[in-house]
């Protein structure tokens, strides 16, 4: 229980980072966010944005495995009891 | 636009099976956990799509694609915002929240400390929050109905509140759900639809369609310069905050934590729902950018939160743009009725079972109670969406994330995570987070100047989060430290069974 609640308050920090972070860039008009990254349109506001919400895709994913990995553990314990 | 068919076909046939589910559902629903929580029936696959149905509100579709169409790369800000709450959501409240409480996020606020004072604040907050959602969402559906079926908007706006007492008065929690999953349903086929529409025309590449956006605009670089819609960092970084903490301690999306079994189906339920509206966002950014290419530059009928209806138009014609203004208008009308039982919940459970009755009052005074709740909150929601029809309402859709992160999302994660949280720091915390959210607002440009008319705001900002959060966090901090009473004692002492609870459940 005590690494999913490390990992629970880690996950949130970076995604309470990444969310400030990208809105100051974004509003300060940071010059390097409307450069192409990809093909001829891209921009790198663009390609951070996609990356964000994948980050937070991901995260739900890595929090919901550890998550059912404790819960495992706790049926376990339970039967065996 | 007027008098679109297939519009009012969709829209007739939305409304029937909706008053359908509610025929049904007031068949199968009997006591207190059936009308506030289903009866704890709902499956995660099911509850995560109704989560995601009362968070893409019209404000989602609408709003974000225009702010594409009208501004250009800003448009990211609303798309990553509207995702940033939920993995925290997901992450730090959600089994928690589900494993302390019954009906509403008080329970969890009223468990170790002093439940009267706490849920009369929670009330308030909650009434502040969906009170605000709601005229928003009322003034919305009334100008859209009123566009799309040359409707008078006062009638529009009757009609929309009218249909909302009556799926809550009747169908309860089961009825908001079910159209709730509807109307996601309905949401995600037809913009998956205009997706696929969208990379017929452009071909398989996000790339062709932003360079189709920047050939249409008549600045490209400007289009692809940020920084046009918040104007400073300050109101950057409030948004940020607010959109990040505010999804956890929205009122009508916790009463969904306790419409599943369990601690484990409520973190599934965020899972699914994240996902669900992680996909829509992404969709948001592909048409948000086709609209900015397809549409002319120039003033759009009906407004620029009009865009998706006319790329509806641009991609389909009449057809869908009639599937797409009737699934609209279904996407407010399902939020409503999420946003009113909250609403009532806050007045029947929190405010008369538990301030007033001192949790003495039965179930049947209870659903009663908050029946009555429902026809009179709606009565002046439509009265103040009719008063407020002709004014700037955008700071009605911002009000509600404010307060949602400066006052329920901060009590809350203190509660669950601090055990030096007493009743005093958390009334003296709470009631600063929410005087300093709403009272700022008040105090910007987008009430002060463009509502009351003054010359100059006296809150030079657009947001407050970054003010109001660290000042409420910071005032509960300092009560509860120098709380020495016996009852504070008492809250600190309660702190490991709460925890304990929390974790395991019950």
């Amino acid at each position: 229980m005590r690494r999913q609640r490390v990992l629970a308050w880690l996950l949130s920090i970076l995604t309470l980072t990444m969310t400030v972070g990208f809105f100051a860039m974004m509003t300060l008009a940071a010059p390097l966010l409307s450069r192409v990254a990809f093909g001829r349109s891209v921009t790198i506001a663009n390609a951070a944005a996609l990356a964000i919400i994948l980050v937070f895709l991901a995260s739900i994913a890595l929090f919901g495995w550890q998550a059912g990995r404790i819960d495992q553990q706790l049926s376990d314990a339970r039967k065996q009891r | 636009m007027g008098g679109n068919p297939v519009a009012a076909s969709i829209f007739a046939a939305f409304v029937t099976a909706t008053l359908g589910i509610t025929y049904w559902a007031n068949r199968r629903s009997a006591g207190a956990k059936d009308f506030y929580a289903a009866g704890g029936r709902i499956t995660p696959r099911q509850n995560g799509l109704a989560i995601a149905g009362d968070y893409l509100s019209a404000a989602s579709f609408l709003g974000t694609i225009s702010v594409f169409a009208s501004i250009g790369t800003d448009g990211l800000l609303y798309a990553v915002g509207a995702v940033a709450g939920w993995p925290i959501a997901t992450f730090l409240v959600g089994e928690r929240l589900r494993n302390l409480g019954r009906y509403t996020f008080s329970d969890a606020l009223g468990y170790r400390l002093a439940e009267r004072p706490v849920r009369l604040l929670a009330a308030v907050s909650t009434l502040c929050i969906t009170g605000c959602y709601l005229v928003a969402q009322l003034v919305g559906a009334g100008t859209l109905v009123q566009i799309l079926f040359n409707v008078p908007y006062a009638h529009a706006v009757v009609l929309v509140g009218a249909l909302m007492m009556i799926y809550v008065l009747f169908g309860g929690m089961v009825a908001t759900t079910w159209i709730q999953i509807v109307k996601a349903s309905l949401l995600l086929i037809t913009s998956l639809a205009m997706v696929l529409l969208v990379l017929r025309h452009f071909g398989p590449s996000l790339d062709s369609v932003i360079g189709g956006a920047l050939s249409a605009s008549p600045d490209p670089s400007r289009f692809l310069r940020s920084g046009q819609l918040v104007p400073d960092g300050v109101s950057a970084v409030s948004l940020g905050l607010a959109f990040a903490l505010g999804p956890a301690g929205l009122p009508h999306v916790l009463m969904r934590f306790f419409t599943v079994k369990d601690a484990q189906s409520a973190r599934q339920s965020l899972s699914y729902a994240t996902t669900i509206i992680a996909l829509f966002q992404l969709v948001v950014i592909l048409l948000g950018y086709a609209a900015a290419a397809l549409l002319p530059t120039g003033p759009l009928p009906g407004g620029h939160n009009m865009a998706a209806i006319h790329l509806a138009n641009a991609l389909g014609g009449e057809t869908l743009l009639g599937i797409a203004a009737a699934v609209t208008f279904a996407t407010i009308l399902a939020v409503v009725s999420g946003l009113m039982l909250a609403a009532a919940s806050a007045v029947s459970h929190d405010l008369y079972k538990h301030v007033w009755k001192r949790g003495r009052a039965t179930e049947a005074a209870e659903i009663r109670i908050s029946r009555g709740a429902t026809v009179l909150l709606g009565i002046i929601a439509v009265y103040a969406a009719i008063l407020f029809q002709h004014e700037n309402i955008g700071f009605l859709a911002t009000l509600p994330l404010v307060v949602a992160a400066s006052v329920n999302s901060a009590m809350l994660i203190l509660t669950m995570y601090w055990r030096g949280l007493t009743t005093r720091g958390a009334l003296a915390g709470g009631v600063t987070g929410l005087i300093l959210s709403v009272g700022l607002i008040v105090l910007s440009r987008g009430v002060w100047v463009d509502v009351l008319g003054h010359a100059h705001a006296v809150f030079p900002y657009v947001y407050p989060t970054l003010f109001s959060l660290p000042a409420a966090l910071l005032v509960a901090f300092v009560v509860s430290l120098t709380d020495r009473s016996l009852r504070g004692r008492g809250e600190r002492q309660a702190f490991d069974a709460q925890f304990t609870l929390s974790e395991r459940g019950p």
